[in-house]
């Protein structure tokens, strides 16, 4: 599973960080970071954080 | 495209749908539902219309900033309480304020707010005793206002709970009037006796927000807390300049009442679900006790009591604190394959797209499985939408979740709440959606063993 972020969409909701908080993580300075490509196990929890994104900067292939 | 958008049947001349509206809002919009996923109506002289498909509330609100501002649909009752806070504002403005108080909703924040609503609650249980009557909103209430004064703005308000709820019950009830009645179209200046009692109440709050921030103010510097309030407080915008207090008062404000009435209120609406749904009640007890077991629980325990949690996302379903949204076309949109011109309002409603059965199967039933793994993700976007969406989605959306699950986990293993069944609580349309009426409840102890030690 391919996870992309665009960072420059993203306003750091951190949304996404609840819906899936092993691919998706905000540090004390608000900067994302993210796993381009976690394991399949965690699909739903990646697309509800997909589907969570205010601005929907996240897309899932 | 086609331009004529269906009309709502029933408007009079110069009054529109106002009188149908009033006498009923949530039948109103389910109403407008069932006539079309766009409905054209008037509210006096302001042409709206309703939109009810998830597809369309979703494209609807990912505009919100581009093609549609917020609008204060609410009028002069709702300014009052929220003035320019960051509910209230869109633009510039709403983007300084929200990239502002942003930082203070970030995980790690919310993670470290969970251990007070844990200490919080179980404080309430201390006064609680087997058999014993209790009114659930009051309880409620008081325990999620405490929550949000001690986590926001690090403050204790045991001493004011009693006071500020009650200014809150009028100031809700006002709020609720105003919109529902003609008076929703005088100017400010035309002060009813509803609108004085409004202003009477908020005024109580507003006191003991200045009294909270007067102590921060005079509180030494190496003492503050790193909360909310300061985020607010230490606030410096790009020319240097601090917030001003018109703008602290407005933004405590809304932290202070949109972060307490709407999850004290869900709490009460579960509380209800689980007395009438004996079966939810014991499957959510059954994972409380094997997730958190003899203690009291954690934010950890959160990402595991996912049941409890679909039981908070089914009573915000049927019973969304925000039964209502509004934003204003600021250019010519197209809505549905209509075109929908500027300065139209477009309402929506969270009460008339949640009890809709083309997106929840048996959809007034009360069933928290739907929110559970393959069959949420089934939930077609924003046809659930208690938080609103798109950039202006509320700022507390994730405390709130955290904030229910964890007073019923707390709450669980040491009480249940049985409420009668044969009383009517018909879900009142105020500032938020409530029972239009106490909630009586007897507590009945969990057994003995299974209490935590705190």
């Amino acid at each position: 599973m391919k996870v992309n972020v665009d960072l420059s969409v993203c306003e750091r909701y951190g949304h996404c960080c609840f819906e899936a908080s092993t691919v998706f993580e905000l540090d004390d300075d608000g900067e994302l970071h993210y796993v381009s490509e976690p394991d399949g196990a965690v699909r739903l929890q990646v697309e509800a954080a997909a589907r969570s994104c205010p601005v929907l900067a996240i897309t899932v292939g | 495209m086609n331009t004529t958008i269906p009309a709502m049947p029933g408007a009079l001349p110069g009054l529109g749908h106002l009188h149908r509206f009033a006498r009923d809002p949530l039948g109103f919009f389910t109403r407008m539902r069932d006539h079309g996923d766009i409905v054209r109506w008037r509210l006096g002289p302001q042409r709206n219309v309703f939109i009810s498909n998830p597809a369309d509330i979703a494209h609807t609100l990912q505009n919100v900033e581009k093609t549609f501002a917020m609008q204060g649909g609410t009028g002069y009752a709702f300014g009052l309480f929220a003035g320019n806070g960051i509910i209230a504002t869109h633009g510039e403005q709403w983007r300084r304020q929200r990239k502002l108080m942003q930082p203070g909703m970030r995980p790690q924040r919310v993670a470290g707010y969970s251990a007070t609503m844990v200490e919080l609650t179980n404080q309430m249980l201390s006064g609680w005793v087997d058999g014993k009557q209790v009114d659930v909103r009051t309880e409620m209430l008081a325990l999620t206002q405490k929550i949000a004064a001690k986590t926001l703005f690090g403050a204790d308000v045991t001493g004011d709970a009693t006071t500020v709820g009650r200014a809150l019950d009028v100031a809700s009830r006002e709020i609720g009037a105003e919109f529902r009645g003609v008076t929703m179209f005088l100017p400010a200046w035309v002060q009813t006796r509803g609108r004085r009692r409004l202003k009477s109440a908020i005024t109580e709050v507003e006191a003991v927000l200045h009294r909270i921030i007067a102590e921060r103010r005079n509180s030494d510097a190496d003492d503050r807390p790193d909360d909310m309030l300061a985020l607010l407080m230490d606030a410096r915008y790009e020319d240097g300049e601090p917030m001003s207090d018109t703008q602290l008062r407005d933004e405590s404000m809304t932290l202070y009442i949109a972060g307490h009435e709407t999850t004290g209120n869900t709490l009460v609406w579960a509380y209800l679900m689980l007395s009438r749904h004996p079966e939810v009640r014991q499957r959510m007890a059954d994972e409380i006790a094997a997730v958190v077991g003899d203690r009291l629980p954690t934010m950890e325990d959160y990402h595991s009591l996912k049941y409890t949690e679909a039981i908070v996302k089914e009573t915000l379903r049927l019973y969304p604190a925000a039964w209502l949204h509004t934003v204003r076309a600021v250019a010519d949109v197209e809505i549905a394959g209509h075109r929908v011109a500027a300065g139209t309002d477009v309402w929506m409603s969270q009460w008339a797209t949640h009890h809709d059965s083309r997106w929840f199967g048996d959809a007034q039933i009360f069933r928290p499985e739907r929110f559970l793994g393959d069959a949420a993700s089934d939930i077609p976007s924003h046809a659930w939408f208690p938080f609103g969406g798109g950039q202006h989605v509320c700022l507390g959306n994730r405390f709130a979740l955290i904030e229910a699950v964890l007073v019923l986990a707390t709450v669980s293993l040491s009480f249940h709440l049985d409420i009668p069944d044969d009383i009517d609580f018909t879900p009142q349309p105020l500032l938020t959606l409530q029972p239009g009426r106490d909630v009586p409840a007897r507590l009945v102890a969990a057994s003995a063993h299974a209490r935590p030690r705190a």
